[in-house]
């Protein structure tokens, strides 16, 4: 990797680093190993693809781009892995301390993870202030499908909410 | 609605500035990014390794520890180390296919190269895998007339069975893989589906 590439590299990682581990948390249900792993690859998948970066879309369309995508195949690594071990019985009784009762941040998270996958990673982005456009421009769709969809999910979401008090 | 999202999304980037980011955080990042692409490398490379040594193994057996002369011996061990080596090659392309799936594109184009690849492995799973197999035991049963004249009876059986048994093992593993695959090929397409879908 190029001294320029590197520098590039630092600068989004700086500018981007709360956003993708607050993605990544709200991804991963506020559990935040898991979460910390998941940013990780994501930054990997930035450093690998840094070089090829040719500005057609701006570097924080990309880096949504990145997040998203290595957000819906980390899944498919993590069953792929998943079986049953002390450290994860661990893990778990972590997280049952880290419920919503005793932390309000992780409210969010848990009801945002209990929407579908890709339906979190675009609430996400509106939560992150994102316009349509951009969103459509990371998953690929037209912008009035993006509106539609949004719609839908901030109703589920709010089905969630109202459940949950 | 509007006011309940707006407070959610107080709440967003309310955790969001709660996310801090020192120097110290930053070199600890880059030494886990550079130690996890490492073994990332690894696993991509570990079946093609494995098997390289594999094949290393059996041609330097039957060139330096039994070097066969009857011809349908010589074409056993051809066959059995043709099989492997293809084996090595189908897995060099996969590879190469899945470096394809270009986390840069938008999720729509992602999803679909996904599919491509897992629809490539699923090909390779069938009529690819079974040939391979199919090859490598005809190889193998194709030298033990030969080795019958340095071995006695029980052991050619033993030696028979043992293979039969030893064969089962990966089989099971490759099957179970094979259901893992599939299970994540209808998983992209049913994430394909939920992208298009309209309403």
């Amino acid at each position: 990797m190029s001294k320029k590439d590197q520098q590039f590299f630092e600068t989004i990682y700086q500018q981007s680093y709360s956003m993708v581990l607050q993605m990544c948390l709200g991804y991963m249900k506020g559990d935040k190993d898991l979460a910390n792993d998941l940013s990780q690859e994501v930054f990997i998948n930035i450093w690998n693809a840094i070089g090829n970066f040719k500005g057609k879309s701006t570097p924080k369309t990309w880096v949504y781009r990145i997040t998203v995508n290595t957000c819906l195949q980390y899944i498919r690594k993590e069953k792929k892995k998943a079986n049953l071990s002390v450290e994860k019985i661990e893990h778990a009784l972590i997280q049952e301390n880290h419920n919503p009762e005793n932390n309000p941040r992780q409210e969010l998270y848990t009801a945002i993870g209990k929407l579908e996958k890709l339906d979190r990673l675009i609430i996400m982005m509106v939560l992150e202030e994102q316009d349509y456009d951009t969103i459509s421009n990371v998953i690929g769709i037209q912008p009035t499908n993006v509106r539609v969809k949004i719609h839908r999910i901030k109703k589920r979401l709010k089905k969630i909410m109202e459940h949950e008090q | 609605m509007n006011n309940e999202f707006d407070e959610l999304q107080r709440k967003w980037q309310k955790n969001k500035q709660n996310i801090k980011n020192n120097p110290e955080a930053t070199n600890k990042m880059l030494a886990a990014i550079n130690a996890k692409k490492k073994s990332n490398t690894r696993f991509h490379y570990g079946n093609i390794s494995v098997l390289s040594i594999v094949v290393l193994g059996i041609a330097s057996f039957f060139y330096y520890v039994a070097p066969v002369k009857e011809i349908i011996s010589r074409i056993g061990v051809f066959l059995m180390i043709g099989s492997l080596s293809l084996r090595i090659i189908v897995e060099y392309i996969s590879i190469l296919k899945s470096k394809k799936i270009d986390v840069v594109d938008n999720v729509l184009k992602t999803t679909n190269n996904t599919v491509a690849f897992y629809t490539f492995r699923k090909k390779i799973h069938g009529p690819v895998t079974l040939t391979i197999i199919a090859l490598y035991t005809i190889g193998f049963y194709m030298i033990t007339p030969e080795f019958s004249i340095y071995f006695s009876t029980w052991q050619i059986i033993l030696i028979d069975v043992s293979y039969i048994i030893g064969a089962i093992i990966p089989f099971i593993t490759i099957r179970k893989s094979i259901q893992k695959e599939m299970r994540t090929l209808l998983e992209i397409i049913e994430l394909k589906n939920k992208i298009l879908e309209k309403q």
